[in-house]
């Protein structure tokens, strides 16, 4: 199954615009599921759906996703699945593509910021696998039960 | 040492962050979750619920509407408001997310303390949200997960949901 993401806060019709042309052409095999959020494209191909409330079931039956550049590669990392993103020039201060960038260099994931590299990417992925996640970082949930103790300790 | 933490689910990759940055505070804490129609749930297995309790959405970047974001801002106060005077939670702990600004606002009225996580898709400069909540003061902990975004705002604390 290959599962397509975008968010439900912004369109990105010209990403699901270049899946049907992929669509079209037998690019993909298998199942092909849209999440098109504030889309207002029509797929003609596979089945499209605005959003739920999570997408974890649908990654973990997926063998390749193509997201849009928000917290769902980090899911994806997470999940050891094969993706590719594309960062919507939509969102507020381009931090999409300013967040891909800064994931790309600890971590080997595709990305573009032009949709028409969808194909090149998809292949290049479907030889190399899912990314690899060497990032190290320190825990936020530690900071916050640090500050907790040292509140509940001051009361 | 067991927490009452109150947190925000509001859909897509704010959801999958908060769940993340909760998971390791699970066996120590229960919940209070104030959530959207696209919020969804925290793993019942996993996480210790205390409550559910729905709130609004915002407008979002594409549809603004400033009469919805106002009606969703002041119910949003509302509920937190009574969620924490019913539960007394030790914390409120928001990650990203518009709700952040009301429920924090409800927070320093009854006295419970505030953790902001700026999302992990900032890198380089916060959130209007992260700018509001830092610009009103109404954080204690204030944490970014990329080392050049705590470059740029200085008494932001560096940690990740990973």
């Amino acid at each position: 199954m290959i599962l397509v993401t975008v968010g439900t806060t912004m369109p990105f019709d010209e990403l699901l615009a270049e899946v049907d042309r992929l669509a079209e052409k037998g690019f993909f095999e298998g199942t092909l599921l849209v999440q098109s959020g504030q889309s207002k494209y029509r797929m003609r191909h596979g089945e499209q759906f605005v959003g739920r409330p999570g997408l974890q079931d649908l990654i973990d039956q997926s063998d390749m996703v193509i997201t849009h550049g928000g917290a769902t590669v980090i899911q994806l990392l997470l999940s050891g699945k094969p993706f590719v993103a594309f960062p919507n020039p939509r969102a507020a201060g381009d931090h999409q593509t300013a967040f891909l960038c800064q994931v790309s260099e600890v971590m080997d994931i595709s990305w573009s910021r032009d949709v028409a590299d969808l194909e090149r990417l998809c292949t290049e992925r479907r030889k190399t696998g899912p990314a690899r996640n060497d990032g190290a970082f320190p825990k936020a949930a530690s900071l916050i039960e640090n500050f907790a103790r040292h509140k509940k300790d001051d009361m | 040492m067991t927490l009452r933490i109150l947190s925000v689910l509001s859909g897509a990759g704010f959801t999958f962050e908060t769940e993340k940055l909760l998971e390791p505070l699970a066996d120590k804490a229960s919940f209070i979750v104030l959530n959207t129609w696209f919020g969804g749930r925290l793993d019942e297995h996993r996480f210790n619920m205390a409550e559910y309790i729905s709130v609004p959405s915002f407008p979002t970047v594409t549809q603004p509407s400033r009469m919805q974001a106002v009606r969703a801002f002041w119910q949003t106060y509302r509920i937190a408001l009574r969620a924490f005077e019913s539960h007394r939670p030790d914390l409120a702990v928001v990650v990203g997310c518009s709700h952040a600004v009301p429920v924090f606002l409800a927070a320093r009225r009854t006295g419970v303390a505030t953790v902001f996580v700026e999302s992990i898709t900032r890198c380089d400069q916060l959130s209007l949200t992260g700018k509001l909540v830092r610009a009103l003061r109404l954080t204690d902990l204030f944490i970014v997960q990329w080392p050049e975004l705590q470059k740029h705002y200085p008494g932001a604390q560096l940690g990740s949901i990973l």
